[in-house]
């Protein structure tokens, strides 16, 4: 028997076998720290949070949204981001806005009428919440929040938030 | 051999993962999406050990690591590199460093 000619062509076999192994590794871990952490999913559910916080104080409705007898100030909406301490300016980086929020305001008993709407951003890309974000990865990541609130009249309104952060590029 | 094989493997895996880039936008966005849920008179401290360990390495002042423009985060530890990563809240921040730590100060935006 030639043990020294089966030796050499099993390490020459092991060693091909360690070369695609660590061959694997290399395009996996490439793979993995090449894409970059996607964080767009907690960044819109944070600014659903901010909103809330700002729209209703504990459960009421801020009082600068909504007067004592029940009307909507105008104000509130014009004056939206600055009130709710929110900066949709994502840098030079960016020629477009890159966030993109929606209120909209229903009374308890009439769910499906709705009373008062703040939009700010850029609402080009609404319809693509509609689109499985797994699937599209580079579209928007969309956040949908509701809640009740009552304000100063007692009248309960149903709250409905929809946030939406782009900013592609630095996410996938 | 295969020993040699097995710790050539571990080196890699623990140098990839510690990398200035990922270190720089995992911890730009994570900076970033702590501010954004800050409010004006928090005080904000923050172990970033990863960083100073990574910025002594490359020769990097740990002063000038995390920056704070507007509202932009910029995490740098490289000569050449750096990543930035914007927050919405409206806030305005001032960080400085203290020792592994660094500390962000928020009070009321313009």
């Amino acid at each position: 028997m030639n043990r020294k000619g089966e030796e050499k062509i099993i390490s020459v076999y092991w060693f091909f076998i360690l070369v695609i192994v660590a061959g694997g590794i290399l395009l996996m871990v490439n793979a993995f720290y090449n894409d970059p952490y996607d964080v767009r999913e907690i960044e819109a559910s944070i600014l659903s949070e901010k909103i809330a916080d700002c729209i209703s104080l504990s459960g009421k409705m801020n009082p600068d949204l909504i007067s004592s007898t029940g009307i909507f100030k105008e104000e509130f909406k014009d004056n939206f981001l600055k009130r709710c301490s929110l900066n949709f300016d994502s840098g030079e980086k960016w020629t477009e806005i890159q966030y993109y929020a929606e209120i909209n305001f229903y009374k308890y008993n009439y769910p499906t009428k709705n009373v008062f709407n703040i939009s700010k951003g850029n609402q080009n890309w609404k319809a693509d919440c509609d689109l499985d974000s797994k699937k599209y990865k580079k579209l928007v990541v969309c956040n949908e929040k509701e809640f009740y609130s009552v304000d100063d009249a007692g009248t309960i309104y149903v709250v409905k938030i929809l946030s939406m952060v782009r900013k592609a590029e630095q996410n996938v | 051999m295969n020993l040699a094989f097995v710790v050539i493997i571990v080196l890699f895996l623990l140098k990839q993962g510690s990398g200035a880039s990922v270190l720089e936008n995992s911890y730009s966005k994570q900076i970033a999406l702590t501010l954004d849920s800050a409010k004006p008179g928090m005080i904000i401290k923050l172990n970033l050990i990863d960083l100073k360990e990574v910025s002594d390495k490359n020769k990097i002042n740990f002063n000038d690591v995390v920056k704070i423009e507007n509202n932009l985060v910029k995490v740098k530890l490289t000569e050449k590199g750096g990543q930035t990563y914007s927050f919405f809240n409206n806030v305005s921040v001032k960080c400085y460093p203290d020792n592994e730590f660094y500390i962000f100060t928020i009070s009321e935006g313009a």
